[in-house]
């Protein structure tokens, strides 16, 4: 896999000039609706507590006597409740609004820790071959062999103190969780990207000018080594923000009643409400669709340009 | 009537909305049985234009003209009547033959295709006809190699069943897209041999599509000459040859100098023999050791040279010969698993721990052959010009700065470049940089390892020319690895001849080249395209 | 290539011997005290005390893997430890079963779900991914790609729970029962009930993974088809249609391999959210409850599981390239 990768890394070396390839990424048709689709929920999380002002509805407040019906049951889209109301009562509009922020909150933390610590473990690795490198690369194995939601769960189990709240925050906790599974996938990257570029000429050009191998890291390799990680860490990034959603889906991640996509789904879903208030599922599930659709197509979008191939 | 005829063709590339046009109106033609050679610096369109006149570009390619083969023009048929040209009638060999062979299918499984693409044959009896096409192109033991995938065959062999593929159904024409420019120079004349036998055999006309005039000379009937998508010139070869009427053409003649220079063999300029050497490479041994191999690899067998003041010493072998590793020993970029070489007297790099003192480091530096990959493509061409002085120095910024626009003038480039990446640099721009970084700090060696290999044979030209006018101003010794005896002879004072890891010879260029003592060294050079033709 | 695969099986080792610390390290710290979770509700102290002692609670942990490991606990006098013939990992506290046991009973089910899924997502990756290759940006090409990316962009539990509301429940009001909601039918009793009651849950997956799958494919054809070979290929008068499946899909295929066997691993290791949704009672489900009903030997037990499975499949993955590429020695 990481033979593919670099291939790909290096296919578009050609067209690296630093302003024309935002221009040129600009130009794809599947990087701007991308672009348009992420702004849109950036905007929704944004102004989620002006939504909630404006209509006067809490993400977490309860309204059992005008949103539920005499026999218990959510209402569908009003004036009032544009998405209706969810088995509680709560304004799902609102909720989703607040999903948002939840996923961004997640999503791009954990996506970025996950880039710091892999990309520091692949550099290391991929630079001082022999015992060092077979070390993180067994650790890597390591980690990767771990199924993904039973290691979650148990790490919930772990966070119980004795008093069975948790020790750190649940929101906190899912982000660690993620990174501690997609770090493994920037080590790969970029161990593969060192070991095809410590062979280059330019890098043997430069020590036998005589440059320190700090000098060689910061100056030759890493320059080189970032773009193409940045670049997947916009492909990574909707990856992770599923793992979330899953995460909570199975009541592992954001704990309710602090609103995400996952746990709302997974709410319509077990009190099978969403027979009767469609909304209840389709609110969380478009937006789920249209934030990883987003940044799945502006990951192509740049894709595109930097490997016309792919 | 002509055999193959292509008439104001004209090819253009669409991509993302922007159209680059490769093929700007060209006609040449061949007529049965005879030699066409299309002749041209990379970026001519000469394949482009062959390869768009039967249909073998990618669908983003617009081809307009026509291509007319036995009174049918290609370019019109439809997919499934161009597709039964294609192999039966025009048989192809392409220049990289291991990109050109599918990897994971047998050498026999591959030339059989060309025959079962068009007839229905028995097992057997293809088996047979492959083996029978294996002997032909003089491929030994064919029973045992049949069933060989292409990474099991060596370079020549491949070419020899790319041949065997093109010849299958014995066609009226074969394509030859550069055949020999990927191989050693032994290998090379067999080649060229085997197609010229081949031709004579079945009387089949032959397309010769090459970079080099040169190379074009023993075999073409016809020289067609193209530049930027254009044709600079077409003529009977004899005439072209003798009296080339194109200034471009009387450029390449020139560049393709390889006959020649070995004719005039220069007089050794500076150094006397007697002087002290600069640098001395003794007894070298290399051997590597695959890892989980009982048997390891020797590289290299007591190899021994020097190196004067202000001299070029050429280190000419085909590839596999050892001169690279060589190259890198010298540099300090790997170590011998024997011998020494010594800097001054100095011994610097040996088997243990030796190292050269920082204070030398600067003094032995290197230029590569790829001129891709040898400047950092994140790096401004000042950023890399500028390592060397902020490494080595204690110069303040403005003093780098100026030593930096010296240098690039030095190299006979344009101040503009400074600020540019590689990637917008040309291949011949980019070996002018990685010269000048080299040179930065003034050393006493540069090791060259085939720094013009990569390039056009005119911008070849240039860059011997840079090195030549180097060594006058700063008094630097190259030691110039190369696979490419016309150059060696035009720029070296001495010549090392390496053979499998050994040297069989070793002396001045004029002496060497022109009583050659060792039988590999006849070899090489009788083996040199359009000697024979011009002395 | 035998130095190759010994070198690589000393590293699957290696693996899983750190996976098996870690989660047995990690089970003692996160379910501090089993006994009080294992105990009915108002036990007195002193049996507790007896629980504590017959589960060696009160040893340091390595001893507690040492013994784990070599013995395992005495059921009724038959040790279950892994170095013991035949093998055990541990005896489950909740369903006083081996967990051996337990989990061998749960893999016909997710062995169903995962190959079956397999074979779908496979076969249609191929077929979309050449289909779209064959024509890059043609409208083929651009629907396909909208396809793919709509399939990778839904959560599998979003897809499951959509595909049961239309499939089974809408169909079921008008009184059509093609496909059931939950539930599963041994191959053995019913091949096509199996095939019936497991159609949803392979739908589910592999939409998402011709999401993926979709993609790699036609990345790699557009790669193998830009290269020298398939030129020649062409030159010499080969059908466009074996062009395509011979000789591209045969040099593209061995990314699509590696990630096949990858992710196939990860849905052995327990499809957990399709299990949960279609109510089949797989290892994946098993999995969860022991994790959240603090039954650490299972826990333990399908961790090690899913980590042999994919340090086996990243194995054979790599024995199958390595056949398939002759300059490989």
């Amino acid at each position: 896999m990481s033979e593919v990768v670099v291939a790909e890394a290096y296919a578009e070396e050609g067209a690296v000039r630093r302003f024309p390839v935002v221009r040129a990424i600009l130009a794809e048709r599947s990087a701007r609706t991308g672009l348009i689709l992420v702004g849109v929920v950036v905007l929704a999380a944004l102004l989620a507590p002006v939504a909630a002002a404006l209509t006067g509805h809490g993400p977490d407040q309860q309204f059992r006597s005008e949103a539920l019906a005499d026999n218990g049951l959510p209402i569908g889209p009003s004036a009032h409740f544009l998405l209706g109301a969810d088995g509680n009562g709560r304004d799902v509009l609102i909720r989703t609004l607040y999903g948002a922020r939840v996923s961004l909150l997640v999503g791009i933390p954990a996506t970025t820790l996950a880039l710091v610590a892999g990309t520091a473990v692949g550099l290391v690795a991929g630079f001082f071959p022999g015992r060092t490198d077979r070390l993180l690369s067994l650790g890597t194995d390591v980690a990767l062999s771990f199924p993904f939601v039973v290691t979650a769960l148990s790490l919930v189990a772990l966070n119980r103190g004795g008093d069975g709240e948790p020790v750190v925050d649940p929101v906190l906790l899912v982000v660690l969780v993620i990174s501690l599974f997609a770090w493994t996938y920037f080590a790969r990257l970029t161990r593969g990207l060192v070991v095809v570029l410590r062979n280059r000429p330019f890098v043997e050009a430069a020590l036998s000018i005589g440059v320190s191998r700090r000098r060689l890291i910061v100056r030759e390799i890493l320059p080189n080594v970032l773009p193409v990680v940045a670049v997947y860490w916009a492909v990574q990034l909707p990856v992770n923000i599923l793992a979330e959603a899953t995460l909570s889906f199975l009541g592992v991640g954001v704990q309710a009643p602090t609103a995400s996509w996952g746990n709302m789904i997974a709410e319509a879903q077990r009190s099978s409400l969403y027979q009767v208030q469609p909304w209840f599922l389709l609110g969380p599930g478009i937006a789920m669709f249209v934030t990883v659709l987003g940044f799945n197509a502006i990951g192509s979008g740049i894709r595109n340009v930097l490997d016309p191939q792919g | 009537m002509a055999l193959f005829s292509v008439e104001d063709l004209r090819v253009t590339f669409g991509r993302r909305g922007r159209t680059t046009t490769a093929v700007r109106g060209v006609s040449f033609a061949v007529e049965p049985g005879r030699t066409l050679a299309l002749v041209g610096e990379s970026g001519s369109g000469k394949s482009v234009s062959l390869l768009g006149a039967t249909g073998l570009l990618p669908s983003r390619a617009e081809v307009r003209g026509s291509a007319l083969f036995r009174g049918a023009d290609l370019t019109r048929l439809p997919p499934a009547r161009l597709r039964a040209i294609r192999g039966r009638h025009i048989g192809f060999v392409f220049q990289d033959p291991l990109s050109n062979l599918h990897p994971l299918k047998t050498i026999g499984a591959q030339i059989g295709e060309a025959v079962t693409a068009h007839e229905r044959v028995g097992r057997a009896a293809l088996r047979r006809r492959v083996l029978d096409l294996l002997g032909e192109v003089g491929i030994k033991d064919p029973e045992r190699r049949i069933d060989d995938h292409p990474h099991r065959f060596s370079g020549g062999m491949r070419q020899r069943a790319m041949i065997a593929m093109a010849i299958a159904l014995n066609p009226e024409l074969i394509i030859a897209d550069e055949p020999t420019t990927a191989l050693d120079v032994t290998v090379q004349a067999s080649i060229l041999r085997l197609l010229r036998r081949l031709q004579e055999a079945h009387g089949t006309a032959l397309i010769f599509v090459s970079h080099d005039l040169a190379v074009v000379s023993d075999i073409a009937d016809d020289v067609v000459v193209m530049r930027d998508g254009e044709v600079v010139e077409a003529a009977p070869a004899a005439e072209l040859y003798a009296a080339p009427r194109h200034a471009y053409t009387r450029e390449l003649l020139g560049a393709a100098r390889h006959g020649r220079a070995l004719v005039r063999s220069p007089e050794p300029p500076g150094p006397r023999a007697e002087s002290a050497p600069l640098l001395r490479a003794s007894a070298l041994h290399m051997s590597y050791r695959g890892p989980g191999r009982k048997e390891s690899f020797t590289a290299l067998t007591d190899v021994s040279l020097d190196l004067r003041e202000r001299e070029i010493v050429g280190l000419v072998g085909e590839s596999g010969s050892g001169k690279s590793t060589i190259g890198r020993i010298v540099a300090g970029l790997a170590r011998p698993t024997a011998g020494s070489v010594s800097l001054r007297g100095e011994v610097y790099n040996a088997p243990g721990d030796v190292r050269l003192p920082k204070s030398l480091r600067p003094a032995i530096q290197v230029v590569f052959q790829d001129p891709y990959g040898s400047l950092n493509p994140r790096r401004t061409v000042a950023a890399t010009l500028a390592e060397p002085f902020v490494v080595n120095t204690d110069l303040p910024a403005a003093e780098i700065r100026a030593r930096v626009e010296a240098l690039v003038a030095r190299v006979e480039l344009p101040q503009s470049v400074l600020h540019r990446l590689p990637a917008q640099l040309s291949g011949g721009q980019r070996q002018r940089v990685a010269i000048a970084r080299a040179v930065a700090l003034e050393p006493s060696v540069v090791v060259a390892d085939e720094p013009v290999s990569a390039l056009d044979i005119t911008t070849q030209t240039q860059i011997v020319a840079l090195i030549r006018r180097l060594r006058a101003e700063l008094g630097t010794s190259f030691l110039f690895i190369s696979h490419d005896l016309g150059v060696v002879a035009d720029l070296c004072e001495r010549v090392v001849v390496l053979n499998q890891g050994r040297v069989v010879e070793q002396g001045p260029v004029h002496r060497v080249f022109d009583d050659p003592r060792d039988p590999y060294t006849r070899e090489l050079l009788d083996s040199i395209p359009g000697r024979v033709a011009r002395v | 290539m035998r130095r190759h695969i010994a070198g690589h099986a000393a590293r699957a080792l290696a693996t899983l011997l750190a996976v098996l610390v870690i989660t047995f390290a990690m089970t003692r710290v996160a379910y501090r005290n089993p006994a009080a979770v294992l105990a009915p509700r108002n036990a007195t102290q002193e049996t507790l005390d007896g629980i504590t002692r017959a589960l060696r609670l009160d040893e340091p942990w390595y001893l507690q893997l040492w013994h784990y490991l070599y013995r395992g606990p005495d059921i009724q006098g038959a040790p279950m430890g892994l170095f013991n013939w035949p093998p055990a990992l541990g005896y489950s506290f909740r369903q006083q079963r081996p967990v051996t046991e337990l989990i061998l009973s749960k893999i016909p089910v997710t062995l169903s779900l995962a190959l079956g899924a397999l074979v779908i997502w496979m076969t249609l990756s191929i077929l979309f991914g050449v289909a779209a290759a064959r024509r890059p940006d043609s409208w083929v090409d651009r629907i396909l790609s909208a396809l793919s990316y709509a399939g990778l962009s839904v959560p599998t539990f979003l897809t499951g729970i959509l595909l049961s509301y239309f499939l089974y429940f809408t169909l079921s009001t008008y009184g059509i029962r093609w496909f059931p909601g939950s539930g599963y039918v041994g191959i053995t009793e019913d091949p096509f009930e199996w095939a019936r009651h497991l159609a949803l849950p392979w739908l589910t997956i592999a939409v998402a993974e011709i999401g993926i799958f979709q993609r790699v494919v036609r990345a790699n054809m557009l790669d193998a088809l830009g290269s020298d070979y398939i030129r020649t290929a062409r030159a010499k008068g080969v059908t466009e249609r074996r062009v395509h499946f011979s000789h591209a899909l045969s040099a593209a295929l061995n990314p699509i391999i590696t990630l096949g066997g990858l992710e196939l691993a990860a849905l052995m290791g327990g499809a957990i959210v399709t299990e949960q949704i279609f109510g089949l009672d797989g290892v994946g489900r098993l999995a969860v409850e022991a994790a959240v009903g603090g039954d650490f030997p299972v826990v333990i037990g399908t961790t090690i599981l899913a980590a042999a499975i994919f340090v086996l499949a990243t194995f054979a993955v790599d024995v199958v390239t390595r056949l398939r590429d002759p300059a490989a020695d």
